[in-house]
């Protein structure tokens, strides 16, 4: 405890991966030179292994920041740094993010070393932006000040954008990186000064401060939550500020497409949570429509535009668009209930998304992508392990009952019903019924279509592991939405409520 | 309720040891790539149903001493935890193990451990690979855990999950030889078939959680819903105004959506076309799946919810009228029939409408008494029936078997008990099953039309014993059509093979001890001390009307009725089959348009090919074909008119992603204005 | 003692020529200055509006005391952070296809 009452011992997660980053590129300088005067098979080796022990590392760090999340969760830490000029708060609703953020986090860890190691770009520096974009991401997450939230935000982008240019001898991953850092930078620009704004109307940057002195008569307050909302509707890729994400999310290596696609969108939604719970509970009046339509045009366009997609990764992209629209439905809606519902959608869109990607990482062979549909002929004779599963992901996107993803559906449009939203209701379910079609495309390909003449490849065990591990939570919470967690006395749609139940 | 034993007890494990047998093998197999040997596939497959059947008995012996009429009661946990409206819904992974459940255990883990054990013998015959073998007990073994978990589920839920999983294995398991295109079309089918099925257990299923949440009590639990029955009774259904307006009382419409469900499953009419050519999986999977168990679960669910058909008289009306057209409508064509395990499925068809005939006259003991019986005597005649089709190397046309009888011997003994059970030679268990159906359909005076579902009943009765004394006569007996090298070398097989039939033999025998009419109990001559204990027994559980009161010369009459049908029936197969085989073919010629008609089942099947599937076919060939490459995926598409949308997105909107950062840069431009007017103008700053 | 409206006034004119040259120049480079540009005109703002905040004592709330003027600073790191890994992009771009045009980069579209 410091002079303020704040137990710094509730850092714990940001700092296990802030020291993890640090830790990953100060070794991989200093255990690479040696591999100098190797000869070329011994240096591919000892660069294999040192990429290897700094994707442990990595993953350790993840672990702690998971384990320490958890430990926050169950005592129920509630503690502010500075309550006088408020800059970041650990309460139930940063610790519950932080673990989702950094399992998402640890199963990409777990997708990437193999794919990397088949590209040739099995860098340690993959490892360290990787850990950096999460620090920034729990930053952004505990931050209850704009400077903060904009400090996070950044440190979580700016790794991000060179994340997706990683695999820099090709020209669709520099072209992603570019879209991505030109849009990101726009989007972040307009953030600011959105932030500047507020900043000149009501004189505070502290979430608190902020809820006191807001008013919604301002011009210049209300340009500046424009702008706000703007910066947020881009990262959580809401139409029309998401164009930028098929672009990237096909162009990136598609362990980083996985990371972005879950974690990034995973932080965007805590933080504009915290930011309406906090900042702005009396304007939701004001910013309902504004939700509304953009749930309305996401679901609407990301599914129509997923349907004409011939690439997996690309039509991925446009249903994480289409999702990100149901999840609005809880920002709609506006209980505690839909809250909950949300942050169920989100948990069990971690497991769905990374096994899905998970999936078309697993086969892509030694460093040639299988991205296209039709590469997915045939897989059920060749790989059927994997063709389970990627129908069971496919499925539990979709909301095929008895699976996670039905009832991540289930408890939104279900709340959002009870907050009468029945026109938007309607349009998330004709949404999800469209989303059949073009998910169950891949299945149909996989079973329906003749294999193309090749020799079968094997899996990594750690990538089979992830795609366990995914498969299993995805039927888990399937048949036992409430499970108890462990440890905890409730059920976990119980914690998800209590926890937004501010 | 006091009564009942909760928690700490055995009965998960009853579904679970099959279960993880599944599992195991499906790890193996699916992911280690890994196949055991036969002789270790067979020891845990055998290994973990023997466990269920040993925990069955415990539990049962432990449930005969709770006093009263307790059972035991397990919650798990939680399922699913809903708030509906101001009261709270819960479905709990919940198992109950009562009277009713307690039986149908038996049977399963019984009956299901001796098909277990002569399917080791019989895949071995058949030199499939070990994968195979390793995959059928999976197949088997997951079988047998769904089944258990549909009867000991303590709720609606649940049961539908062990409803949906037992469909599931049996699809599996008729497709399984799933190179032959036409085993993997008639696992097509049954899916198909039992999908309408189950449209009805959910339509009723959501009736009824709609009209109980109406109340303020949902609940999918048995207890809870018998319960909550006054509620169900006193509400009623209005129809619309285009099927012609009124009320409709609501437990006949919940009792006629479970029916409907329950005629996918147990193979009636009009749902009936999946169980003939479900017999194109392997014989043992027909014996267990086909005619003991997962056929008779559409009888149990209406045993299970006999409280509700209690008040249902219309839904009941409709259920005895089906199961009585049902019986007499198989028995027919089984009396036609050449393929021998087409026989045995009409049979079953036929037997399974005596079951709904007494289910819907009230008679539900009765109902599940012949569910035990049939069990016994129906698993016999497949098994036997597979040894025949085994050592013919896979003949089933009964005009190309005959003179085999004294090549097997021991097959032939236990294929005699079991038709005798199934004809009704008196005393044995068959005959005292049918006998309480018949008494009970004619003493029915509730139900309208009482007399003529006695008289469909007995006459049924006649062509069993025809049919069945057919079946052993034309299979075993008579002039061989086997080609005599083939003759030569048949060998009775093992040990393993048979004594599962003497078992089961000896059940189909002392069967009868259990349902002992109260007429016959109180003969000097038998000295049974409890007459009909199994009524007494499910009387705990199920629901029990009024005794009918028939006095002891009409039913000794009824009972003389039975027999001398029996005897006609009997009659009449030894003359045409045996004595005078000509006087056969001479009546089959003279009566050409009935046989036909007969013999192609009534062409039922032609019909839904005529009227539903030719025409959807023909629709999507013409309309769809020029749209597609591949019939299925475009399929699914214009069904749901989502080509047009694909056509308008390729068409226009794929456009707005052009690739060029700067538009991106625009559109957003665009949106953020949108959203800075709409703020500014709305906030009135 | 120049007006704050003037300031604000200064700040939105030079976010919109970031903005437009954001929007029309085909040069990556002068993009990538453009949205420079637009982070100054943001620091700009802070700047003023801290200004005017610690001059009043008729606003809502006491403001705390230098938090635009430390804004400011924090942007000029993450702008300065921002240019350094998008010139990395841009350098590999170039390497791979000798052109800093940006139409050129629309491989990944539809």
């Amino acid at each position: 405890m410091d002079a303020h009452g704040f137990n710094w011992h509730v850092l714990m997660p940001v700092a296990a991966v802030a020291v993890g980053s640090l830790a990953v590129l100060v070794l991989e300088v200093l255990l690479s030179r040696r591999t100098g005067e190797l000869t070329p098979p011994a240096r591919a080796a000892s660069e294999r292994r040192l990429a290897l022990l700094l994707a442990f590392i990595a993953s350790f760090s993840l672990l702690i920041a998971l384990v320490a999340s958890y430990v926050l969760l169950l005592a129920g830490v509630d503690t502010a740094f500075d309550p006088q000029n408020a800059m970041l708060r650990i309460d139930g609703l940063s610790g519950m993010a932080i673990g989702i953020v950094s399992m998402g986090a640890l199963l990409s860890v777990w997708l990437s070393s193999t794919y990397l190691m088949a590209l040739h770009i099995n860098h340690g520096e993959y490892y360290a932006l990787l850990l950096l974009a999460v620090t920034g991401m729990f930053i952004a997450l505990c931050a209850e000040n704009l400077m903060l939230l904009f400090m996070g935000v950044e440190l979580m982008s700016i790794p991000a954008y060179a994340l997706a240019a990683f695999d820099r001898s090709k020209l669709r991953s520099n072209e992603a990186g570019l879209k991505y850092f030109l849009l990101g930078s726009f989007a972040s620009a307009i953030f600011l000064y959105g932030i500047a704004l507020l900043y000149g109307a009501t004189g505070r940057l502290d979430y608190a401060g902020l809820q006191r002195t807001i008013d919604p008569s301002s011009t210049l307050a209300m340009a500046g939550l424009a702008l706000l909302l703007v910066g947020f509707a881009f990262k959580l890729a809401l139409v029309p500020f998401h164009q930028y994400v098929p672009d990237v999310y096909e162009g990136a290596p598609t362990p980083v497409t996985a990371f972005i696609s879950v974690c990034v969108k995973t932080t965007a939604v805590f933080v504009l949570l915290r930011l309406l719970l906090q900042a702005l509970p009396d304007l939701a009046g004001l910013l309902r429509p504004i939700f509304w339509l953009l749930a309305v045009a996401s679901i609407v366009v990301g599914n129509l535009m997923a349907i004409v997609q011939r690439n997996v990764k690309r039509m991925l992209a446009y249903s994480s668009i289409a999702h990100a629209g149901y999840l609005m439905l809880a920002l709609v809606s506006e209980t505690p209930e839909a809250y909950g519902a949300m942050i169920f959608y989100l948990l069990a869109y971690v497991f769905m998304n990374l096994g899905a990607f998970g999936v078309v990482i697993a086969l892509a062979a030694r460093g040639r992508d299988c991205e296209r549909i039709e590469d997915f002929a045939g897989i059920a004779s060749r790989r059927p392990g994997l063709a389970a599963v990627m129908t069971l992901f496919m499925l539990a996107l979709a909301g095929m009952p008895g699976t996670v993803g039905f009832w991540a559906k289930f408890h939104l449009f279900e709340s959002a019903l009870e907050a009468d939203e029945v026109a938007l209701v309607i349009v998330a379910i004709l949404g999800s019924v469209v989303s059949f079609y073009y998910y169950l495309r891949v299945p149909v390909e996989m079973y329906m279509r003749d294999a193309s003449e090749e020799e079968p490849t094997h899996a990594s065990t750690n990538e089979l592991a992830v795609l366990l591990a995914c498969a299993g939570v995805v039927l888990y919470l399937g048949f036992f939405p409430n499970a108890r967690l462990p440890g905890h006395a409730a059920g976990l749609l119980d914690v998800l409520r209590a926890t937004v139940g501010m | 309720m006091s009564n009942d034993l909760m928690g700490d007890t055995w009965i998960p494990w009853i579904p679970f040891l099959p279960f993880a047998s599944a599992l195991l093998h499906a790890v193996l197999i699916g992911m280690l790539r890994r196949s055991l040997s036969p002789r270790m596939v067979s020891g845990i497959s055998c290994g973990a149903v023997a466990g269920s059947l040993l925990l069955t008995c415990v539990s049962f012996a432990e449930m005969i001493s709770l006093p009263g009429d307790g059972a035991i009661q397990e919650r798990l946990f939680s399922w699913i935890g809903l708030g509906v409206g101001s009261a709270h819904f819960d479905a709990d992974i919940a198992f109950r193990f009562d009277a009713l459940s307690a039986v149908m255990c038996l049977v399963i883990t019984g009956v299901g451990l001796l098909i277990h054990i002569y399917s080791v013998g019989y895949l071995q015959q058949d030199q499939r690979d070990d994968r195979g073998f390793q995959r059928f007990f999976c197949y088997m073994n997951l079988f047998i855990a769904a089944m258990l978990v549909l009867v000991l589920a303590d709720n609606l839920l649940l049961m539908f999950l062990g409803w949906e999983g037992v469909g599931l294995c049996s699809y599996l398991l008729i497709g399984f030889w799933y190179g032959d295109r036409e085993k993997a079309q008639a696992g097509t089918k049954a899916f198909i078939v039992n999908r309408i099925g189950d449209l009805g257990f959910l339509v009723g299923t959501l009736l009824l959680f709609w009209s109980l949440s109406e109340s303020g009590t949902p609940t999918m639990s048995f207890r809870g819903i018998e319960g909550a029955l006054p509620v169900i009774v006193a509400s009623t259904l209005s129809l619309p105004a285009w099927l012609g307006g009124g009320e409709f009382a609501l437990a006949n419409a919940i009792g006629l959506c479970f029916f409907l469900g329950a005629c996918g499953k147990s193979a009636q009419l009009p749902l009936f076309v999946w169980l003939p050519d479900a017999m194109a999986g392997p014989t043992p999977v027909s014996a267990l799946i086909h005619a003991a168990t997962m056929v008779t679960a559409g009888v149990y669910m209406i045993a299970r919810l006999s409280f509700l058909y209690a008040v249902a008289p219309e839904a009941s009306t409709v259920i005895a009228w089906t199961g009585a057209v049902s019986a007499l409508f198989a028995a027919t064509i089984a009396c036609v029939q050449s393929d021998i395990k087409k026989v045995l499925a009409y049979s079953t068809i036929s037997q399974l409408g005596y079951m709904f005939l007494a289910a819907g006259v009230g008679a539900y003991t009765a109902a599940m008494y012949h569910v035990v019986t049939h069990a016994f005597f129906k698993a016999l005649l497949f098994l036997c029936a597979g040894v025949v089709i085994m050592v013919l190397k896979h003949e089933q046309d009964m005009r190309r078997m005959g003179g085999i009888g004294s090549r097997l011997p021991w097959t032939r003994r236990w294929m005699w008990i079991g038709v005798g059970t199934i004809a009704g030679v008196p005393l044995t268990a068959g005959f005292f099953s049918k006998d309480q159906i018949l008494v009970a359909s004619y003493a029915a005076h509730e139900v309208p039309g009482h007399i003529h579902l006695y008289w469909m009943a007995l006459t049924t009765v006649a062509l069993t014993a025809f049919y069945s004394v057919r079946l052993i006569y034309v299979s075993l007996y008579g002039t061989s059509q086997v080609p005599a090298e083939v003759r030569r070398e048949i060998h009775e097989p093992g040990g393993l093979v048979l004594w599962p039939l003497g078992i089961l033999a000896v059940l189909c025998i002392l069967g009868s001890l259990l349902g002992v009419p109260q007429l016959w109990g109180d003969l000097e001559l038998l000295r049974v001390e409890e007459s009909n204990s199994i009524h007494h027994f499910l009387a705990r559980v199920v629901a029990v009307g009024e005794p009918h009161e028939l006095d002891a010369s009409t039913e000794w009459g009824l009972t003389g009725r039975a027999i001398a049908m029996f005897a006609l029936g009997s009659t009449m197969g030894v003359i045409l089959h045996l004595l005078r085989p000509a006087w056969a073919d001479w009546l089959a010629g003279k009566l050409s348009f009935a046989h036909r008609l007969v013999k192609n089942a009534y062409y039922v099947d032609a019909l839904y090919r005529g009227l539903i599937v030719r025409p959807l076919l023909a629709a999507s060939d013409r309309l769809l074909f020029r749209w597609i490459d591949v019939r299925l995926i475009d399929g699914l598409a214009v069904m749901g008119s989502a080509n047009l949308l694909r056509g308008l997105t390729d068409g226009l909107l794929k456009y707005t992603q052009v690739g060029l950062a700067q538009v991106y840069f625009l559109v957003m431009l665009l949106g953020s204005l949108a959203i800075l007017v709409y703020l500014l103008f709305e906030s009135g700053a | 003692m120049i007006p704050y409206d003037h300031v604000l006034g200064l700040s939105v004119l030079l976010f919109t020529i970031g903005v437009i040259g954001a929007l029309t120049r085909r040069n990556l480079i002068v993009i990538l200055m453009c949205l420079e540009l637009m982070l100054n005109a943001v620091n700009l703002a802070f700047v003023g509006f801290n200004r005017m905040w610690a001059g009043s004592v008729s606003g809502p709330e006491t403001p705390v005391a230098l938090d635009g003027q430390v804004f400011a600073l924090m942007v000029i790191t993450v702008a300065a952070s921002e240019v350094a890994v998008g010139l990395a992009i841009l350098i590999s771009l170039v390497r791979n296809r000798d052109s800093i045009n940006v139409e050129d980069a629309s491989l990944l579209r539809w």
